[in-house]
């Protein structure tokens, strides 16, 4: 077989046309009654796409690597239902909006790892305290519940967190304190026990219900729980409770 | 960045520019997909991968100088597209990255040519500088012999031809001994 480098090289200027148009039709001809160069030219070429396979196959190894990190929690946790098209279209419309905002966030903070959490970021602000006035009145002391919601006014969430334990230790069964704690760990970013403490605060069907629910949905969103986080925007949505304009707004973005 | 700087970039070689736009396009394009085509999650993401793929490959096969719709809008369609056609098909090949040859090859890529490609893959790895920095310039980057000869420090452009051959003998002797071996 002729491999030496003339040829080699005349095969290679045919395949990156660098060839005159005369070499070039007369090196066509020949291919097609040359069967052995026929047979060079075919090996070059494959060897070409094996080398741009290898190119392309590095690059595709980067983008899945970089899928791990990205986007753990929508891989691994919001494993989508394909027989449940409804819930892919709900969790669709409330993702994608939030991811854009996310994307946008990532790329002013040049490209830092992207995931729900900066959902959260965009979309939480601390519920305002309407349960316990914190206003000293005259040579009164601030008593210890007045205390924690000072922490929490201030925005000192992890005070305040600290301070809601202590005080659900004594009265677990106390609807403020719970809705309020579950606001300091979303508020710090702990989503797994916010979600348990608003689960029960609504389940338990406590004055701030609908506001419980937005911030429970913001959780489950969060943990890349979709179909009960886009429930519950839904359910918001579809009313006039607090929260239920940001819901629709949110379910409209996209 | 706009698309035209996102052309330049890759044009240049910059690959993390690939990598961020990916980061930045990757979930919402993979929901849009879930909404729209109520594909699986892995179809998705296989095809915004494709996408991306194809976004490389044409801007560095030239095919791709401007990007007039977008570059958000070019991604979405050529993965729209993979949607649409992945509904329909079983997977010929077994990578992504076969799929985007594929795509663009005059004959269809049989196992014995993903045999080979694999090879000179390995082939390549195994291969050791200067050879290797060589190839990749020569053959991946697509740099002429003037611009090898200068990156690289040979002398003159017949030493670089000269080099730049026994390396590739050296990878077509590889993948030919390993493929009769398999």
């Amino acid at each position: 077989m002729r491999t030496g480098q003339d040829e080699i090289q005349r095969i290679e200027a045919y395949l990156d046309q660098q060839m005159s148009e005369k070499d070039r039709a007369l090196f066509e001809r020949e291919l097609q009654t040359d069967v052995e160069l026929k047979a060079l030219v075919n090996r070059e070429q494959l060897l070409r796409h094996g080398l741009e396979y290898t190119d392309l196959s590095d690059l595709e190894a980067e983008l899945k690597s970089l899928d791990h990190e990205l986007n753990v929690r929508l891989d691994s946790q919001s494993k989508i239902r394909t027989f449940d098209r409804q819930v892919y279209l709900r969790w669709a419309a409330v993702l994608i909006p939030a991811l854009i905002i996310a994307g946008v966030f990532f790329w002013q903070l040049q490209n830092r790892s992207n995931d729900l959490s900066d959902f959260l970021n965009a979309n939480f602000e601390p519920y305002e305290n309407k349960a316990i006035s914190v206003t000293r009145g005259g040579s009164n002391e601030l008593t210890d519940v007045q205390k924690v919601f000072l922490d929490y006014d201030k925005n000192d969430l992890r005070a305040a967190e600290s301070g809601f334990r202590k005080l659900l230790d004594a009265s677990p069964d106390n609807g403020q304190y719970q809705f309020y704690f579950g606001v300091t760990l979303l508020g710090q970013g702990k989503s797994d026990e916010a979600r348990d403490v608003f689960q029960k605060y609504v389940d338990n069907n406590q004055s701030l219900a609908n506001e419980a629910k937005w911030y429970l949905a913001l959780a489950c969103l969060d943990l890349g729980d979709l179909e009960d986080g886009l429930g519950l925007l839904e359910e918001l949505s579809a009313g006039n409770a607090p929260f239920s304009e940001k819901a629709r707004d949110l379910l409209q973005l996209f | 960045m706009n698309g035209q700087e996102v052309i330049l970039e890759i044009k240049g070689g910059n690959k993390k520019v690939l990598l961020s736009i990916y980061q930045l396009h990757r979930n919402s394009f993979i929901l849009w997909s879930l909404k729209k085509y109520a594909c699986s999650q892995e179809l998705a993401q296989d095809a915004f991968q494709y996408a991306i793929l194809c976004l490389y490959k044409n801007i560095n096969d030239g095919r791709l100088v401007q990007l007039d719709s977008g570059l958000k809008s070019y991604l979405y369609a050529i993965g729209k597209n993979y949607i649409l056609k992945g509904f329909n098909k079983a997977k010929k090949v077994s990578s992504v990255s076969l799929e985007v040859l594929q795509e663009y090859a005059e004959e269809e890529i049989t196992d014995d040519h993903e045999d080979r490609f694999e090879l000179v893959k390995r082939g390549l790895s195994q291969m050791g500088n200067p050879c290797q920095d060589l190839i990749v310039k020569s053959y991946i980057e697509q740099k002429n012999i003037t611009q090898l000869t200068a990156e690289l420090g040979y002398k003159n452009n017949d030493v670089t031809k000269n080099q730049k051959y026994k390396c590739m003998e050296r990878l077509r002797t590889f993948v030919k001994e390993n493929f009769r071996e398999n």
